[in-house]
């Protein structure tokens, strides 16, 4: 009887096993220095990337009970209740990067109390300040604080991370705050954008994972229509994998704003690529953030910009011959780029099939709200 | 962090003194955290286990917050202690929420009756005590007593970093009577300031001092030949603290007829010093110039153009330019090189009459540069 038990005991035990994914991740506290972009894998391990340590954490939070979201949500003055947890003024609450857990559905937040801290307009969140609390958001309402003093995790050091001394001189702010300038995971592997000690300096590193200490590193060039000239130190400020046709690439984003493929077969270890520029978004702007969707039954991205608004791309589109522009061009060239109703937008993330889940900014009110957008009428 | 300090062996006998006490909050200036005393014992311990969030029942709010604010929890045998996740703000309203029933319900435990009802403090964290002001101006360029009517502008020196807000109205222009001379600078209600906020730079309205330029007809130019002014920095600019200055600053001047010749850098003197040594090389010029752009645009180069890298200074009412060079000077030849934009306080460009050094490829005359020859010997 007691052996019985003891062998039913060891059998719950496996099945409580962490998945493949995080089997080599060891609980302790997150020594991370910067909260610097956030990312989730298909099974809920979230990516932290943290440019003034030059690491990348993938953290296992437990968060994995399935919901599918099937109402609105909306959570009003989301900088007033973040300001009452950091005992701030709301005037002082900044919101550096969101992603929602697929599975759970939680929509996680890293915030600092630095917004007061921009002194230029073309400075970003981590250009003022490193956030270092991440808030978690749940479909009820509920905002909580992620405990991190013992997280199960594991991380990978950055790979030659732009030097702590390299400047960006026109908007007064160290390079190094784009060692990480955006993350996405895909097949299996992590994706890293970000700025390197290269040449070159913009560059995409890709890790396998569970991460074993392995990964590369390819620096990019583009041609920035906009600019009429290649461009290696300008990081991508959001990307996308994305397969068209069957291949599979990195469509990716930079300030001012050229949209640029890269295909994810070139990416190999200390290669230097170009990709191919296939629009020409406007200048005077920052692509914060891209999501890919499906509305009314067409499959699409969108590209929330700062200045110029939200812009959407028909997938029919990307599946056409594309354009090459290797010339100064206009604003606008390029593939089609619809521009949508601009009501604020800050951040977007894919909220189960039907819903976007969104950060944006009332231009009459100034409030910030954390609500879904209905992806079909 | 959750702390029982000792075995409770008096646990009979602090539970009889707890009897009689009544639960009790106080904010505690000294380590900035606010505490519970008075509370059960047997609470007290069974709060302390791992896992159990105080939050809900023991609030601290920010002003008329809703949530109460992010911190740590410390359970003692005899109290518990919140401490922020962030200093509280000084100056601002705090209230504090501690619902003992909530406490007994989160702990498990039943609640005596009487613990029914909340008990509230508030505080205010006191303002961080005044600190004695520790920025002065160090100097105004230019330095003489005695100026050109058509001086363009005034560099103010400061010993530290300026907030760069508000300047306009710590800086005004007088007569000797006392009169204020208006409209004599170009708007400037933040300031033009060097990028570490220590230098600001003034310009008397260029529009009035140009000829021919309505303004300069209808108004005059800001300085009369012949009267005595007085540049004021007053006390109450603030420093990056927020702190006033430790004292004004007056300049007085008198005003001259205008200087409409440009520098003649024929006349300027090359004291050259002796090869081996790491002595100066002083230039002389023919009247004071620009103090700014005297110490920033020249530069010394070998024959064949490689930069000599040392450090400046300006000096003798800014007629003099002194260069130490980092190591000691080898004999031969070398050049000044005195780039285009260099004027004197009137704005005038020893380049402008002067012929000689034009560049055959250049076609503006703004990008003309001298360069005077000399040898060490």
């Amino acid at each position: 009887m007691r052996l019985w038990l003891t062998v039913l005991l060891t059998a719950a035990a496996a099945f409580a096993e962490p998945a493949a994914s995080s089997s080599n991740f060891a609980a302790g506290p997150l020594k991370a220095k910067s909260f610097s972009k956030l990312t989730f894998s298909p099974d809920g391990i979230l990516f932290v990337g943290d440019s003034i340590g030059g690491r990348i954490f993938a953290l296992d939070l437990g968060d994995k009970t399935p919901f599918t979201p099937a109402k609105a949500f909306e959570l009003k003055d989301v900088e007033g209740k973040v300001a009452a947890l950091l005992g701030a003024d709301p005037r002082d609450v900044l919101i550096h990067d969101m992603a929602v857990n697929p599975i759970s559905k939680n929509t996680y937040l890293t915030v600092s109390r630095g917004r007061r801290s921009f002194t230029i307009a073309w400075q970003l969140p981590n250009d003022v300040a490193n956030a270092s609390v991440l808030l978690r958001v749940t479909p009820a309402g509920a905002i909580e604080e992620v405990k991190l003093e013992n997280v199960k995790h594991s991380s990978v050091d950055l790979s030659n991370p732009i030097n702590d001394t390299k400047k960006a001189e026109w908007k007064n702010v160290k390079a190094r705050v784009d060692a990480v300038s955006d993350m996405a995971f895909y097949d299996g592997k992590l994706f890293v954008a970000g700025l390197s000690n290269e040449e070159f300096s913009s560059a995409m590193r890709v890790y396998p994972f569970p991460f074993d200490g392995t990964g590369t590193v390819t620096t990019l060039e583009i041609y920035h229509g906009a600019h009429a000239k290649y461009e290696t130190d300008s990081p991508i400020r959001s990307f996308l994998p994305y397969a068209i046709n069957g291949k599979k690439y990195i469509l990716a984003s930079y300030l001012c704003t050229p949209l640029v493929l890269f295909p994810i077969d070139d990416l190999k270890d200390k290669k230097h690529i170009k990709g191919q520029t296939i629009a020409e978004l406007g200048s005077g702007n920052y692509p914060v953030d891209m999501v890919a969707f499906t509305a009314g039954e067409k499959p699409g991205i969108m590209v929330i910009n700062t200045t110029r608004g939200p812009m959407r791309i028909d997938a029919a589109d990307l599946a056409k011959p594309l354009p090459s522009i290797t010339a100064a061009a206009e604003p606008y060239s390029g593939i089609k780029a619809e521009k949508l109703r601009d009501q604020g937008l800050l951040a977007a993330e894919n909220y189960g099939e039907k819903f976007l889940m969104v950060l944006q900014r009332s231009k009459l009110s100034g409030e910030l709200t954390l609500s879904t957008m209905a992806l079909s009428r | 962090m959750r702390l029982i300090r000792g075995a409770m062996l008096a646990f009979a006998w602090t539970a009889a003194a707890w009897a009689a006490a009544e639960p009790e909050l106080r904010f505690d200036a000294l380590t900035q955290s606010v505490v519970a005393t008075g509370l059960d014992p047997a609470l007290l311990k069974a709060l302390a286990r791992d896992g159990v969030a105080l939050r809900p029942a023991f609030g601290v709010f920010l002003g008329s917050a809703e949530l109460p604010m992010l911190g740590d929890y410390e359970i003692s045998q005899s109290a518990v202690r919140f401490t922020p996740r962030f200093p509280f703000l000084a100056g601002r309203a705090h209230r504090v929420q501690l619902d003992v029933a909530g406490l007994y319900r989160i702990a498990g435990l039943a609640a005596p009756a009487a613990e029914a009802r909340p008990v509230t403090i508030s505080f205010a964290v006191p303002d961080a005590p005044a600190k004695s002001p520790k920025t002065s101006v160090v100097s105004i360029f230019p330095s003489a007593e005695v100026l050109p009517a058509n001086t363009l502008r005034f560099y103010v020196h400061f010993s530290g970093p300026m907030t760069r807000q508000a300047i306009a109205k710590h800086v005004r222009l007088e007569r000797a009577d006392g009169q204020p001379v208006k409209g004599a600078f170009l708007e400037m209600e933040n300031g033009l300031w060097d990028p570490q906020s220590k230098r600001l730079t003034v310009f008397l309205h260029p529009g009035r001092i140009k000829r021919g330029l309505a303004l300069h007809e209808r108004e005059g130019q800001p300085l009369q030949p012949g009267n005595r002014y007085r540049l004021i920095v007053d006390a109450a600019a603030e420093d990056e603290d927020g702190q006033p200055l430790t004292a004004p600053f007056i300049k007085e001047f008198s005003a001259t007829k205008e200087e409409r010749t440009p520098p003649n850098w024929k006349q300027w003197k090359l004291d050259a010093p002796a090869a081996g040594s790491k002595d100066a090389l002083a230039l002389t010029a023919d009247r004071p110039l620009d103090h700014a752009l005297f110490d920033r645009v020249l530069q010394v180069t070998t024959a064949d153009g490689r930069v000599v890298g040392g450090t400046v200074r300006v000096d003798e009412g800014e007629t003099r330019w002194r260069f130490v060079p980092y190591s000691a000077w080898p004999a031969g030849s070398y050049l000044v090189k005195i780039a285009a934009e260099l004027e004197d306080p009137a704005g005038n460009r020893p380049t402008r009459l002067f012929d000689e050094e034009i560049q055959e490829s250049s076609h503006r005359d703004e990008s003309r540069e001298v360069a005077i020859p000399f040898q060490i010997r």
